[in-house]
């Protein structure tokens, strides 16, 4: 059995390349998307929160369950990965609403993209 | 002496907690009705906690609660009501796991809901928790009192 802090950062590297993945299948932009998550190593649990402005006005269950059934297929070999997975998916307006749909202070955002250097 | 992690609360039964969360869900549905939003999301919160703390309880057969689950983490507190392999074992996308996950990634923000000013939350944000958790087919609460 892996340990546990093996099994959470390996499911953080597989769901954001699945995410990244689905949002690049949906034709969106790097800058109409963005993936937050928030660790929780004791028990083994990884939260992402995956928010796009093409969920914007869409049923956020529909949603959510089409991320599920893309994730399902990509990690299909990795179980314990999509054990270990806690997914909100938030249209962009939503998060933009702040309060009980804001980011909260616990996660972190994984860039997908990176500011040019300047040097 | 039992070891720090069997230190029973002796202050709190596990009737009080059984109460309690009864309580709270009563004062969201009073702060509802005053137009106090974040003060019943806070309230519904407390009420899933306090509810897990209460199986905790019947699942070990105690009649305090244990002080080292005085804690907020909900990945936790399922665990050891015995629920997570049922959650984990749920289809992914279903509207229950759904609506868990909604919570457990909220509940991370209880300080906003002490520090941060009432305008925040609105009505609307209030019936989405409340839907996530007592919805009738669905909701996180309802499938919580279901379980053996």
């Amino acid at each position: 059995m892996a340990k546990e802090s093996e099994i959470v950062g390996r499911s953080v590297f597989l769901v954001v390349g699945a995410l990244t993945k689905f949002a690049k299948s949906q034709g969106w932009d790097d800058l109409d998307y963005w993936i937050y998550y928030k660790t929780n190593p004791e028990w083994d649990k990884v939260h992402f929160i995956f928010v796009a402005k093409g969920f914007n006005d869409k049923d956020p269950y529909e949603s959510t369950k089409s991320v599920w059934s893309y994730l399902e297929k990509e990690l299909s070999g990795e179980q314990d990965v999509l054990r270990s997975l806690g997914l909100v998916v938030r249209s962009k307006k939503k998060v933009e609403e702040g309060g009980l749909y804001a980011i909260g202070p616990g996660y972190e955002e994984f860039w997908t993209i990176y500011p040019a250097q300047t040097s | 002496m039992p070891s720090h992690f069997a230190q029973l609360n002796l202050g709190l039964t596990a009737a009080d907690l059984d109460q309690a969360w009864k309580d709270r869900l009563d004062d969201a549905e009073a702060l509802v009705a005053a137009g106090r939003h974040g003060a019943a999301i806070a309230a519904r919160l407390y009420a899933i906690e306090i509810y897990l703390k209460y199986r905790i309880c019947q699942r070990l057969n105690l009649v305090n609660p244990l002080k080292r689950l005085e804690i907020h983490d909900l990945d936790a507190l399922v665990v050891f009501a015995g629920f997570s392999q049922v959650l984990a074992a749920m289809p992914a996308g279903s509207n229950l796991k759904q609506n868990w996950d909604q919570i457990v990634t909220f509940s991370d923000d209880l300080n906003d809901l002490r520090y941060r000013p009432a305008a925040r939350w609105s009505q609307q944000q209030s019936k989405d928790l409340s839907r996530w958790l007592d919805d009738p087919l669905d909701g996180v609460m309802t499938w919580l009192k279901n379980q053996k």
